[in-house]
């Protein structure tokens, strides 16, 4: 089964993301800051991230250098979550190296789309 | 001894002290018991309504468990159904709006808005942003403009940004004209928030009032709407200077080299400053190298800004730009501390060291003293090309921008052209 990491500090958005990603046969591992974030995919790489820009504590931007630093980690997918009012971060984040991004507020139809489309770009690659 | 307290006075204070603490702390025990006991019921409801909710999220049906829900289930039901509402868009926020429909939140919200207390008004108003129905619409558009409380204004004016309508663009630029209107900021905001959707109310609005102009304007340029170029051209040529103002730096904003002749004409020395001060920092957001000229002649501006953004532009533009401000920062007025400090910036903002100022002592025509001067370092030390012999006299200043423009090696002030500008 495709396991997808869910990072977000807002709770209901991440019980948004979770149920939606497991009606469509996901398995969601889910992590609430940077740091949680870091120890979860340090334990097992999962085949994609969500991953929420602003957080507290180390901010999703940073969690995405870290990640793109560490070579086991470097081609991990991910996808970055930000609100409306923090769309230059999305230029930041593909800087850094994020496959796509979907801005809150989310239609749960299309990031299901979305993370399809980028665990199948990653494969056919 | 007269007065003294008796051992049984003592005794009585002691115990109504002790009884006292210990109602006290009894009190405190019970109040704690109480709320967690209160919490405890709301965790439960919560578990037991979310997946009913997410279900309706996914485009389920809406139990009755959940249509009929009152009690700690029924604020429940609503406090996640909100939650998730300010998070969705799409058909996942219509079912939930929906369900709140069903469940009769939305009448009571609609009735609160006719509260006399202001705070539930505005409870109000924020919750029916989000379910954005036409009704919900019409009843925020009347508290943007008719409520006598400034704050529940303003969160009608939050709440109407939220509903994405593209009506309610119109209503909000509206709003400014009424008498004691929600701050600009916060109009903006919304308009903002309402996005590709404030689009057509916006560009209809440019040739609407005067306050509905200038909002109009700035906002389309916060927005990028390319296609509204020229609407806001012929609104950076005439109107107020407040309504010129913005739709200049919307141009700027745009970045399109179509709008250079009419933003340049505000930079006529007759304009107002505050408008060439805009003019100045849109010509150096559209970057093109025809700006050098008419640029560079405002670094002696006497108004501070107008200078100020001239240099800035002179160095975004970059290339045949930073050869300008090369040479006015060897001169001695304002003009080049602006060109020395927008150098500067360049360089910072380019990872690199600025260019140290030097002393030079240079002899006064016709004898005399020495005049000290700072001037920008040698053009070697910056990492340039050495300066040709030949000094550019100002005059030459827009055929050497142009040329270095062009790809041509740009011509650098020699000590000698900083000994004839201050022979000037």
């Amino acid at each position: 089964m495709t396991s997808v990491l869910v990072v977000d500090d807002d709770p209901d958005v991440c019980d948004l993301v979770t149920y939606k990603l497991e009606q469509s046969g996901f398995d969601v591992r889910r992590a609430s800051d940077g740091d949680a974030a870091l120890r979860e995919v340090a334990k097992k790489v999962p085949d994609l991230v969500l991953l929420d820009v602003m957080m507290p504590g180390i901010s999703g931007l940073e969690v995405l250098e870290r990640w793109r630093s560490d070579e086991t980690t470097a081609g991990m997918p991910v996808i970055m979550l930000t609100a409306k009012a923090q769309e230059n971060d999305v230029e930041r984040g593909f800087e850094l190296g994020a496959d796509d991004y979907v801005i809150e507020p989310f239609s749960p139809r299309e990031l299901v789309r979305r993370v399809t489309a980028v665990l199948s770009r990653r494969q056919s690659v | 001894m007269p007065g003294f307290p008796t051992d049984g006075f003592l005794l009585d204070v002691s115990a109504a002290g002790a009884a006292l603490a210990g109602s006290l702390l009894l009190g405190t025990i019970a109040a704690r018991i109480l709320r967690a006991v209160l919490s405890g019921r709301r965790a439960r409801a919560e578990q037991a309504i979310r997946p009913m909710v997410l279900a309706v999220v996914s485009g389920g049906e809406a139990p009755a468990a959940l249509i009929s829900a009152r009690g700690v289930r029924g604020r429940a039901a609503e406090r996640i159904a909100f939650a998730y509402l300010a998070q969705v868009r799409g058909e996942a926020a219509a079912f939930l709006a929906d369900l709140l429909a069903r469940r009769g939140t939305v009448a009571r919200l609609q009735r609160w808005t006719h509260s006399p207390r202001a705070h539930r008004r505005a409870r109000a108003a924020e919750r029916l942003g989000l379910v954005a129905s036409p009704e919900a619409e019409r009843r925020l558009a009347e508290l943007v403009t008719g409520d006598h409380n400034p704050e529940v204004r303003i969160v009608a004016t939050r709440a109407l940004g939220k509903t994405g309508s593209a009506a309610a663009a119109r209503t909000l630029l509206h709003s400014l004209s009424r008498p004691a209107p929600v701050p600009e900021g916060i109009v903006a905001s919304a308009l903002l928030e309402l996005g590709p959707e404030a689009v057509p109310g916006l560009r209809a609005e440019l040739a609407g009032g005067r306050r509905q102009r200038a909002m109009a304007a700035n906002v389309l340029g916060l927005l990028d709407e390319l296609p509204a170029w020229e609407g806001l051209v012929e609104n950076a040529g005439s109107g107020s200077v407040e309504v010129r103002t913005s739709a200049v730096r919307a141009l700027g904003r745009l970045g399109l080299p179509q709008a250079i002749g009419p933003v340049t004409a505000c930079l006529n020395a007759g304009e107002d400053p505050a408008l060439r001060a805009a003019a100045a920092y849109a010509l150096g957001r559209i970057g093109d190298p025809r700006s050098v000229h008419p640029l560079a002649a405002c670094l002696e501006d006497p108004h501070y800004w107008v200078a100020h953004n001239a240099a800035m532009a002179l160095a975004e533009i970059g290339g045949a730009g930073v050869t300008a401000l090369s040479l006015a920062a060897a001169g001695l007025g304002s003009g080049a501390a602006h060109a020395r400090e927008a150098l500067a910036r360049r360089a910072l903002a380019r990872g690199e060291r600025p260019a140290a100022p030097v002393r030079t002592d240079t002899p006064v025509q016709g004898g005399g003293s020495p005049v000290h001067t700072i001037a920008p370092a040698p053009a070697s030390a910056r990492g340039q090309a050495p300066a040709p012999a030949q000094n550019p006299a100002p005059a030459q200043l827009s055929a050497s921008a142009e040329a270095t423009a062009a790809g041509a090696p740009a011509g650098h002030q020699g000590p000698g052209a900083r000994g004839s500008r201050q022979g000037r």
